[in-house]
Parts: C-alpha cells; sequence; structure tokens
C-alpha cells in the first residue's frame, strides 16, 4: 500500500494533459472529467492539499472515486505512468476510516462473505432457490448466472481438498490448485476443464484456500485484505508442490501482489501461476488445434491478465499458434469490460454501457465467440450478450480451449 | 433576488435532462482547468447533444445575459477553457457522432466532439487521413481543432487545421445557427455548396479560440494515406546543428511530412515512458519523415542523408517497420505528458520564427534558461519554425516570477527575430498580455469590432484571444 508521500508523488506527476481520456472505459461511457483519471487524480489532491473533510462526504467526489475500475488502463497510457488505482485505492481507504460504524455496511458484508469460506457458495444457492420459488428482485447478474451456473462448486463436487488427482499424461509437475471465489460459486466447469488440462502434465491438488482478497482491496479495506493474505500465505507456505495455479487471472495478479501490498518477502509466490502460464510452458505439448469448431472466436484479455501480470503478448502468441487465423482480435481488446469484481452490481448502469461498446468491438471482429480468463468479466459478459440477445458465445478459456482440443483428436 | 445566473440555471433545469447540467460545486471544479496552469470555476457545465440544444441554450443565455464558453476535451495549453469569470462552460464532448462521409468526393461531415483518432479510425480502412495530427490527438476533439487552428507533426507538409476545414456549422452568442463555406444540406443530405466564393468566414472562425461561435459541425478534407514512408532518427552533439540542418533541407528543396527537434532531457524522458531505446546521450535528437511513393523516396533519402552528414549528424536510425514508426511517433506525441517525470509542473511555449531563424532561436533560449536558472526542455517543430520550450518548475510559488520572467524575455526574443506567439496553442489567457507585441492598436481594435459584430453583448469566452 502506498502512503501518502507516495501517493502525493503519483499524483505530482500529472500534468492534465488529458491523454487518458483515450482509453478510460468510465470516460468512454459518460464523457465526464469526473470519469477519467485526470479527474479522479485531481479530487484526490485537492483533498490531499486541502485536508477538507468534504471531499470525503461530497457525494459526487465519491461517486467518482467510487466508479474507477481499477483497471489501470491509464497508467499504460500515461506520458508520467501515474498510477491512478493506487492512488483511488488510497482515497477509499481514507473513505472508509472516516465513514461511521452505520455506513459500513458494505466492509461487514465483504467480511461476512469473503473470509468465510463457505458464505459465497451459501449466497449462490440461496438466491438459486429463491429465483426458483419467484421472489428474486431484479439484479439481473443474478437472474441469469445463477441459473445457469449454479449447478455444483468443485470443492463439494469433487474428491475434494488435498486429494491428489493423478496426472493423465507423462507427469512433470506437482500443482496445487487455487480455487477461486468466482470461480468456485459461478465457473465450476471452467475449473474442472482447467484441472483436467493441467492434469497432462501434473499431479493436481484442490487447495482449501481463502479468497485472495480482491474485493477487500477495491473496497479500501486494508486491514482484511492483510488478514486474508496473511492466511493464504499460510496456507502456500505448507504446499509442496512444483506451482500453484489458479485458473481465474484476478486472483492470479492479485496474489501475485502480496509481497508488494503486505510489505513481505514471499518466496513462495515464485511458484504462483497463472493457468495461461502453464499453457505457455507447455505450449509445444498442445496439439495445433485445427479449428475451434470452425467458428471465429476472439479473446478478451481481462486487466488481470494485461496489465496485472504483463503476459497479453505471450497469450497472444499462443492463441495464435493453436489456432491460427479462428483466433480474431478485436479493437482494444485489453480494455476492461466494467465487470471488475462488484463493479457490475454496484454501479449498474455504467457497467453495462461499457460492457456494450467492448461487445459492439467485438462483433466488429467477426467473432462469434468471445473467450476470456477471469469469472467477473465472463459473467458481466455473459450478461450483457444475453441482456441485448446478441449472437455471441462467451466461454472460459479452460472450456474452450478443452472442447477444442477434444475436437480436433 | 436571486442573480441572473440563477435564474438561467433555473430556465435551463426546465429545458433540459438534469443528466446535462452540472451544478454542483465538488463536480465542477472538474472543469476549472484544462492542460494549461490556470484556473477558474465555473457556475455551471451544460452537455448539449444536438445543434439545436446549443442554439437554445445560447439564446436563453444572452436572453439572461449569462457569459458561456465552449470547451471540447480541454486539452489546450493556453487556458482557452478555463472559466476565469465563473462562466458556464458548454462541453461539446457528447455530440460525437460522425454525421456522412463521403468517399467520392473525399470529405467527412462530424460533430465538435469527434477526436482527431476516431475520425482516423473511421476513415483509415479505406486508404484516408484527416491530415492535422497534433500531439494530443488522440483525445483532442475536432471542434477543439478549429477553434485553435491546431498544427501537427505533417504540418510543414500538409499545413494546418485551417487547410483542412471546407466548412462549419456555427451557432452565435445570440443562439442563431449558420452554415459557413461548402457545408451544405441537399434533400436532408450533406453535400459540397460549390457555389460560395465569397468572403471566407469559415478562416475567421478557425482559430478564433471559441470566442466567436460555437462551432457545431464541421466538414473536412480527407486525404489519401501515402503510400511509403521513411521515419529517421538523427542525433546530433549540439542542437544548433539540428536546426542548421532542418534549414539545409528545406533550402534543398525537400518537403519532408515533419521534422521535429527533441532535446536530450525530453528524450530520456519519453525514453522512459516508451522504452524504445533511444539515444540518450545525444544533445539533440532530429526527428524527420518523408512520404509519398517509394520510388521517390529513395531519391530523396540520399540527399537528405548529404545534407545531414554536412551538419555533423553523429546517428541516423530508419524505422524498419510500421510497428517501429509507430513507436517512434507515441514517443514524440508523449513529450508533453512525459515532462511530469521530470518536474510536476510547466509552461510550455509555442513561439514561431521563420524557418531560417530557428537554429538562431534555439541559442536565444538556451541563454535565457542559462540566465534565469530555469530548466527548459526544448522541442520544435522545427520543419515549420514552431518552437516549443518547456519552462519546467517544482515550487509554484517559489519558481513562477522567474518562470514568467524567463517566458517573456522569449517572447521578446521572438518579435525581434520577427516571429509570433502562437503557432498552434492558440492565446488563450496565457499570451493575451502580450497581444501588444504583435499587434497595433489599430490592430486589436479591429479584432475587438469582429468581435462585436458576432457577439454584440459580450458575453462568449470573454478575455481570452479576442
Ligand atoms: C500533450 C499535448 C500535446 C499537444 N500537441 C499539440 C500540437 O502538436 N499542436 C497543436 O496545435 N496543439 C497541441 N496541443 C493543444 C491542444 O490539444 C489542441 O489545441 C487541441 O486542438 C484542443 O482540442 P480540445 O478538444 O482539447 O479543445 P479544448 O481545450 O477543449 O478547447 C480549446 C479552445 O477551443 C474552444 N472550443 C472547443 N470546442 C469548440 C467548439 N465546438 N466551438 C467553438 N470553440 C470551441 C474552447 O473555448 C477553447 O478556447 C497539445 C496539447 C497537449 C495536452
Ligand atoms: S494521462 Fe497521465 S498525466 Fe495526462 S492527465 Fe491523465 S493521468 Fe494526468
Ligand atoms: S483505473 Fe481504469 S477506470 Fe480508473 S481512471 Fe484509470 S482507466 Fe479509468
Amino acid at each position: 500500500m502506498l502512503n501518502k508521500e507516495q501517493i502525493y508523488h503519483e499524483l505530482s506527476r500529472c500534468n492534465k494533459c488529458g491523454t487518458c481520456q483515450v482509453i478510460c472505459p468510465t470516460y468512454k461511457a459518460t464523457f465526464h472529467e469526473g470519469n477519467v483519471a485526470r479527474g479522479r487524480l485531481f479530487l484526490v489532491r485537492k483533498y490531499l492539499e486541502q485536508g477538507d473533510q468534504v471531499l470525503l462526504q461530497a457525494k459526487e467526489v465519491i461517486q467518482s472515486l467510487d466508479q474507477c475500475l481499477l483497471c489501470e488502463s491509464c497508467t499504460k497510457v500515461c506520458p508520467s505512468g501515474v498510477r491512478t488505482a493506487e492512488v483511488v485505492l488510497y482515497y477509499r481507504q481514507q473513505l472508509l476510516a472516516a465513514q461511521t460504524a452505520k455506513s459500513k455496511w458494505k466492509e461487514k458484508l465483504y467480511r461476512l462473505a469473503f473470509l468465510n469460506k463457505a458464505f459465497i457458495p451459501f449466497a449462490g444457492k440461496m438466491a438459486y432457490y429463491y429465483k426458483n420459488i419467484g421472489i428474486l428482485p431484479d439484479p439481473y447478474q443474478f437472474r441469469t448466472f445463477l441459473s445457469k451456473y449454479i449447478d455444483g462448486q468443485v470443492l463439494k463436487n469433487n474428491p475434494g481438498t488435498g486429494i491428489v488427482l493423478r496426472a493423465t499424461g507423462r507427469r512433470k509437475y506437482k500443482i496445487s490448485f487455487f480455487v477461486g471465489c468466482a470461480i468456485n460459486t459461478f465457473y465450476h466447469r471452467a475449473a474442472l476443464a482447467s484441472i483436467n488440462l493441467l492434469r497432462r502434465w501434473a499431479d493436481v491438488t484442490l487447495l482449501d484456500n481463502y479468497c485472495c482478497g480482491a474485493p477487500f482491496l477495491s473496497l479500501g479495506d486494508v486491514d482484511s485484505f492483510k488478514e486474508v493474505a496473511g492466511r493464504n500465505l499460510d496456507l502456500f507456505n505448507r504446499e509442496k508442490t512444483d506451482f500453484i495455479v489458479t485458473d481465474c487471472s484476478t486472483c492470479a495478479s492479485v496474489l501475485k501482489q502480496y509481497p508488494a501490498r503486505l510489505g513481505v518477502s514471499a518466496p513462495v509466490l515464485a511458484q504462483l501461476k497463472d493457468l495461461v502460464e502453464i499453457l505457455l510452458l507447455e505450449q509445444e505439448e498442445l496439439p495445433r488445434v485445427k479449428d475451434s469448431g470452425g467458428q471465429k472466436f476472439t479473446f478478451h484479455y481481462p486487466c488481470h491478465l494485461v496489465r496485472g501480470q504483463n503476459l497479453k503478448e505471450p497469450t497472444q502468441r499462443l492463441l495464435s499458434n493453436l489456432f491460427g487465423s479462428y483466433y480474431r482480435p478485436h479493437l482494444e481488446d485489453d480494455s476492461c469490460c466494467g465487470g471488475a469484481g462488484t463493479y457490475s452490481i454496484l454501479h449498474r448502469q455504467l457497467a453495462q454501457k461499457i460492457t456494450a461498446a467492448k461487445l459492439a468491438n467485438i462483433q466488429n471482429s467477426g467473432a462469434t465467440q468471445v473467450v476470456s480468463s477471469c469469472p467477473a468479466c465472463l459473467m458481466q459478459l455473459d450478461a450483457v450478450v444475453k441482456r441485448l440477445s446478441l449472437p455471441l458465445e462467451v466461454k472460459p478459456l479452460a472450456v474452450f480451449l478443452q472442447k477444442a482440443l477434444e475436437e480436433s483428436k | 433576488m436571486p442573480s441572473n445566473v440563477e435564474l438561467f440555471l433555473r430556465a435551463l433545469g426546465r429545458h433540459f435532462r438534469a443528466d446535462q447540467l452540472l451544478v454542483n460545486k465538488q463536480a465542477l471544479s472538474l472543469y476549472s482547468f484544462d492542460a494549461s496552469p490556470y484556473f477558474g470555476q465555473p457556475a455551471a457545465v451544460f452537455f448539449p447533444e444536438s445543434t439545436q440544444e446549443v442554439a437554445n441554450f445560447l439564446s436563453m443565455a444572452a436572453k439572461f445575459k449569462v457569459e458561456t464558453l465552449p470547451r471540447g476535451a480541454g486539452t489546450n495549453l493556453s487556458g482557452g477553457t478555463v472559466p476565469k469569470r465563473g462562466q458556464v462552460i458548454i462541453c461539446l464532448s457528447r455530440m460525437r457522432h460522425i454525421l456522412a462521409i463521403d468517399w467520392e468526393r473525399e470529405y467527412a461531415v462530424v460533430e465538435p466532439g469527434v477526436t482527431n483518432l476516431e475520425l482516423q479510425r473511421a476513415v483509415e480502412a479505406k486508404g484516408y487521413m484527416f491530415a492535422p495530427d497534433p500531439g494530443s490527438m488522440n483525445v483532442a476533439t475536432i471542434g477543439g481543432h478549429v477553434a485553435e487552428n491546431a498544427g501537427g507533426m505533417r504540418c510543414v507538409k500538409y499545413g494546418v487545421t485551417r487547410d483542412h476545414i471546407l466548412g462549419l456549422e456555427l451557432v452565435t452568442a445570440e443562439g442563431k445557427i449558420f452554415r459557413l463555406g461548402k457545408l451544405a444540406l441537399l434533400d436532408g443530405k450533406y453535400a459540397i455548396n460549390s457555389r460560395v466564393n465569397t468572403a471566407n468566414l469559415v478562416d475567421l472562425i478557425v482559430g478564433s479560440e471559441g470566442t466567436l461561435g460555437v462551432v457545431t459541425q464541421v466538414m473536412v478534407k480527407l486525404l489519401k494515406k501515402p503510400a511509403a514512408y521513411k521515419t529517421l532518427l538523427c542525433s546530433f552533439n549540439d542542437l544548433r546543428q539540428a536546426g542548421d540542418a532542418v534549414s539545409g533541407v528545406i533550402k534543398a528543396g525537400i518537403v519532408p511530412a515533419a521534422m521535429e527537434i527533441i532535446d536530450q532531457k525530453l528524450t530520456r524522458a519519453i525514453d522512459d515512458f516508451v522504452g524504445l531505446g533511444l539515444p540518450r546521450d545525444t544533445q539533440a535528437l532530429l526527428l524527420i519523415e518523408l512520404d509519398g511513393w517509394e520510388a521517390d523516396l529513395s531519391v530523396q533519402m540520399e540527399h537528405l542523408m548529404q545534407i545531414l552528414h554536412a551538419n555533423g549528424v553523429t546517428r541516423v536510425d530508419l524505422a524498419t517497420d510500421s510497428k517501429e514508426r509507430e513507436q517512434i511517433w507515441l514517443a514524440r506525441r508523449s513529450v508533453n505528458g512525459a515532462l511530469g517525470r521530470i518536474k510536476p509542473y510547466y509552461m510550455v511555449q509555442d513561439v514561431t520564427v521563420p524557418r531560417h531563424k530557428v537554429a538562431t532561436m534555439i541559442q536565444k533560449v538556451e541563454e535565457i534558461g542559462k540566465k534565469y536558472g530555469v530548466t527548459i526542455g526544448l522541442l520544435a517543430h522545427a520543419g515549420d519554425g514552431n518552437l516549443h520550450p518547456h519552462l519546467l518548475y517544482s515550487d509554484r510559488e517559489r519558481e513562477l516570477p522567474q518562470i514568467e520572467a524567463a517566458a517573456e524575455e522569449i517572447f521578446q526574443a521572438t518579435v525581434k527575430l520577427e516571429g509570433t506567439l502562437s503557432g498552434e496553442h492558440g492565446i488563450g489567457i496565457e499570451k493575451r498580455p502580450y497581444l501588444n507585441l504583435v499587434f497595433r492598436p489599430a490592430e486589436l481594435e479591429f479584432l475587438q469590432a469582429v468581435k462585436d459584430a458576432f457577439d454584440p453583448c459580450r458575453l462568449l469566452n470573454l478575455d481570452k484571444a479576442i
């Protein structure tokens, strides 16, 4: 976490050139200065310079900083490399500290949900039953996803944690599989596909892990983040495998940030890999896929894959090598889809606008399938595809890849 | 008694949707600045979505005698959109449609909030371009280009915005809508009006910095993109040698698309950003781009290399593919932004001298920097004599007096060399006090008469260029 001086150093490098407008998804959905890095930095700077508490109370200021996706696209195009997402996180931290106990419902809810392993699946199930007896209120995400995806959970329907799933091919590694909350709850089939892919080369054990902490981080709840991170690190340190792998790019990116954010050294994290990295490592072992069901597809590069882990170019190469011209890049294919964790629920309208813009680019590429490696992106893309009745299919990377490999056998 | 502004805002509230109007104090502070160092809190911000809305808004403003000013992306460097007088801002960022493209007659009609990049993207697949390419082209609006008569890297060969505007739709401060130049409507479709041959009012509006009216539609020329490029990065041991090389190239009758000089400080700052491996030890970098037909280019290259060597070039790097070329241009466009890596604040100047005096002017700037102890990063569209000395500073209160003194001396030096204060960034707030350096009193009076003709009640973007 950056301290006040470091934040000030970030702020003072912004010289208001406006370049960030070209990429900031929230700006492109509203064309409002409150929704772009330049404006957000200005507000936080004003807060720091004037120490004015009004800036922790005014609805418009809070909204501006609340609506940042933390996607870090602005930092990529910013000639001064200002890390706006860190500045926003700092503000949120101050905001949370200044709030009265009563208004901290979000923090409490998050703690209940993400520090407690059973909660999310439980909440998901409840929502599902609610839906079936017809009294679930509108949030469209729940309506569309839960009915489709709450069909089981990785941890419940499988042999469970700690049990070794033997390699199906020549065993090269031992892998511990980190099960992200959203994957566990909504994309159980993706996790199974990932595990099957990994078993081509490795013995796989399911980890009994905690939430990676991303929701706390984006809320500005540093204490809870540190708590959950500490628990995970303890767990990792006990693992005796070659790699710890997750198929959620957000988890992977946040886990990799632990040392920097906690200010500790954690050599064990050198073993932490995004599923994509293992696929890259074993690229030669993957058969060239002749076609992906004859259908063109495109890949949405999640923020946490591109900017969080710097894995865009290698992933691009992987897809081109495997699929040739069936892989169709789309314009701004690494811009945030608007999912951003709970953002799509808390800022629904804005999120939908951002996603719709993304989907228009996707359709222009001529692809009929969208593949991605982060559950929040997948959910958001899928929800808006359904809402707009677009002729597109949204698929998790592992599911897509497994199917393609099977078909080309 | 409620003030005029309050009454006006109430009337607006009745006329327009709530999301088209910003009145909250904190939110308004976001519109108190642009890319210049000036600030001023607006009374409100209005986001129109059509010409008619602009006209309704302005006629209401005229009725209540409330001052207003137009804003695009807010990237201008001279304070043109800063509401020093607490004006109401008309922000055109949501008027963002490309209304028509005619490939036969090679023009496009766009709303003012369309960015340069959006326009390029709409036409490049068919092999066309809009020639003006300011460093801010990814975000700056076409309305802003028109108002500032923006130039760019390519303007050595292609000219500035003025040379690419065929016609305009303008709403005056009283809310009257005019179509100027070749912009016409025929049976509900856009068409070229080929009968106009009278006084060209378009040229008067281009560069008027939002003081004569609000531009609501722009008819722009489209040009075929060149078939081939040669992009060179040339290193020199001395800024003046680079300046001399530029004069040499022009004298030889070669017309590159662009000739840009970048000094060492700036080279290093942008290299930190782009990581291109620019020659960091060179004192001066001269970026030259030739474009046209492949065969012509090789002949020009030969001459060009001779000239460069005659002026002591120490190293020449040629972009080998389109990706490298794009990287080089990205580097060049990032200069202003990357300055934050050296010092947090800067005042950028825009002085322009006759092309053969570029080397002399560079020397002057260096001397002035030394005299006042001011760090100056130098960037120049050398091909058209336009210099951008960036006066860098860290402490607003302490250093600003030296900065201002140095700035004034640079202006005076420019005028002595028969140059002018603004090549492309406009007058705005920044250069207004210096207008009398370049205009005679009678000329200034005449400008005021022009202002009166367009804006008799004196309500639109006052105390700026005109
Ligand atoms: C990094 C950087 C690089 C730059 N490089 C260049 C360069 O190479 N060449 C160059 O010429 N400039 C350059 N500029 C300056 C600036 O970007 C240009 O002048 C640009 O055209 C301004 O467009 P805008 O949409 O941001 O206009 P704004 O800044 O919003 O407005 C500029 C002026 O135009 C008026 N205006 C805006 N829209 C309208 C309208 N629809 N009708 C009437 N008046 C209007 C405003 O009142 C104001 O006076 C640069 C700026 C930056 C930050
Ligand atoms: S691009 Fe960077 S320096 Fe420019 S306005 Fe945005 S954050 Fe500030
Ligand atoms: S992190 Fe993303 S949403 Fe936030 S300001 Fe930057 S580009 Fe915009």
